[in-house]
């Protein structure tokens, strides 16, 4: 079974396409990177995926469910968003925002206690962010929003991890604590899918990239997408071929 | 009777009924959706009062407040359709509705007690004579019962949905994911700013309704980076704002209650921002 199943899939803001005809498979267990250029549709793909954007044209499965018809959605999906989704100004602190990880499985009316209390502490510990519990969300760096994000992905303990542009301008540390999450999620055959810029690092982890420009330009594993001929059809003149 | 001292405790529960709702409507950017729900519920007093033809009528609160919500839900639904920005719909549909609202009191509702002047100031002296009267015993004026009522509502709502009126706030689009509709809560959440508004729109008018809301939770804002904290600060400004405004306009020979209430909270959300901000520079 493929953990997500694009068909057919368009989205169109005021007649103009974002996204247009797309189709793939995402089989269970891998790790997958969409890449393409700024307004190539990277997020309302995954957006869309997440039925945060109403899908009108187009099908898409999750775990061979249609996205919208899916119950108990938090046990099949984990999101980390691009931090620029977030009220910072909120009057709430680290542990607070990580332990929304377990809201979806307290479900309705439920409060959180000393058990999510506890899942949120181990989890801020093994992203090197114990000593902020206490912090105010607002009061972090771009690098440990991130890690508080990835914390509350992680106690989520889903089967899908989606993960909005995690390498965007953030400090060294997040980033190699992003890739041993990455690493473990892998090898606990959870799906990982990645929207992200950071070309240069993708060879060596990803099993396949969805390589887009509105449309989908390819799509396989990172040596048969990441060619001379692809990037020039994504990216135009604008970019060179990757490294490594 | 006491009309002094009845007039002291409604002062002081409007102003804990409303700060207690305005934390979180304030922290959800909901201010000028305040704004518009008061002045759509002033159209819905009268559209509900030319069916009931009683200004008494228990329905009249009910219709108002749905008349609120349905209004500012249709601006919710242009605004999501990129059709038009919120601000802008928000701004334009709040002095639509209430334009029309005073013209209808002038024409349908001139021998009552609704009038112009009631909708933007509201009408506190009138309160203490509209008793609650059970087998005999006075209770007190109705609305302090009603506010009373009204307060215990809005505490078990925000005591149930909490959690979810947080991570809405916070970050909608993973409570969405998460299987919490933001809709759902952001619907019933209106509901309550709702019949909040109703509640204290007898006593401070469709402005200064919006303004008890608002201003103690954005002092406690500036004093405080936790929510619980925030709460209970903003409803500690709120009865200090209720209590001082309450003496200096009964001394003052003034009826206008509210609006000194309202000019207390903004001068203490004045000093604590010169205090805030020097205690950082």
């Amino acid at each position: 079974m493929s953990a997500v199943k694009v068909s057919n899939l368009s989205i169109l803001y005021h007649q103009i396409p974002a996204l247009w005809d797309i189709n793939f498979e995402v089989p269970e267990g891998t790790m997958v990177a969409i890449i393409g250029p700024n307004g190539a549709g990277k997020s309302t793909l995954l957006k869309s995926i997440l039925n945060l954007i109403k899908v009108k044209n187009g099908e898409i499965e999750i775990m061979g469910t249609p996205h919208h018809k899916l119950r108990d959605k938090h046990k099949y999906i984990a999101y980390m968003p691009q931090r620029s989704s977030i009220d910072f100004d909120f009057p709430t602190n680290v542990i607070d925002v990580v332990m929304m990880g377990r809201y979806g499985h307290l479900g309705w009316f439920k409060r959180p206690g000393k058990n999510e209390r506890e899942l949120a502490m181990n989890a801020l510990k093994k992203f090197g962010m114990a000593e902020y519990s206490h912090r105010q969300i607002g009061e972090l760096s771009g690098g440990q929003k991130q890690r508080v994000f990835l914390a509350r992905a992680y106690i989520q303990q889903a089967d899908i991890y989606f993960l909005d542009e995690p390498f965007g301008g953030v400090d060294s540390k997040t980033e190699q604590v992003t890739l041993d999450l990455l690493k473990e999620l892998k090898d606990n055959n959870k799906t990982i899918i990645v929207v992200t810029h950071e070309l240069d690092t993708l060879k060596a982890y990803f099993d396949y990239i969805m390589l887009i420009n509105t449309q989908k330009i390819a799509f396989g594993t990172p040596s048969e997408v990441l060619t001379a001929e692809n990037m020039q059809a994504a990216y135009g003149g604008l970019m060179h071929m990757p490294h490594r | 009777m006491n009309v002094y001292f009845d007039l002291l405790l409604l002062s002081v529960m409007i102003s804990i009924v409303s700060s207690l709702v305005g934390t979180f409507l304030i922290l959800r950017g909901g201010s000028l959706t305040a704004f518009a729900l008061s002045h759509s519920i002033l159209l819905g007093i009268v559209i509900t009062f030319l069916f009931t033809r009683d200004l008494n009528s228990p329905f009249l609160p009910v219709g108002a407040a749905l008349t609120g919500v349905i209004i500012v839900s249709l601006v919710e639904f242009l605004t999501k359709s990129r059709f038009i920005k919120q601000d802008a719909a928000l701004g334009i549909i709040y002095l639509f509705v209430f334009s029309l609202g005073l013209i209808m009191i002038a024409k349908y509702a001139a021998n009552t007690t609704l009038s112009a002047k009631a909708a933007i100031t509201g009408n506190i002296a009138l309160i203490p004579f509209d008793r609650f009267i059970i087998a005999g015993y006075d209770l007190g004026p109705k609305l302090l019962w009603i506010t009373i009522l009204v307060l215990l509502i809005n505490i078990i709502y925000i005591g149930i949905f909490y959690k979810e009126l947080k991570i809405t706030a916070i970050d909608s689009e993973y409570a969405h994911i998460l299987g919490f509709n933001p809709t759902f809560i952001n619907l019933s959440f209106m509901f309550i700013v709702s019949i909040t508004i109703v509640t204290t729109f007898s006593v401070a008018g469709v402005v200064i309704a919006v303004g008890l809301m608002v201003i103690p939770p954005a002092t406690a804002f500036m004093l405080t980076k936790e929510l619980r904290k925030m709460i209970a600060l903003s409803i500690v400004i709120a009865i200090i704002s209720g209590l001082l405004g309450f003496f200096i306009a009964w001394n003052l020979g003034s009826v206008e209650i509210s609006s000194v209430i309202t000019i207390v909270a903004g001068l203490i959300f004045m000093i604590v921002t010169i205090f805030t901000r020097s205690g950082k520079n």
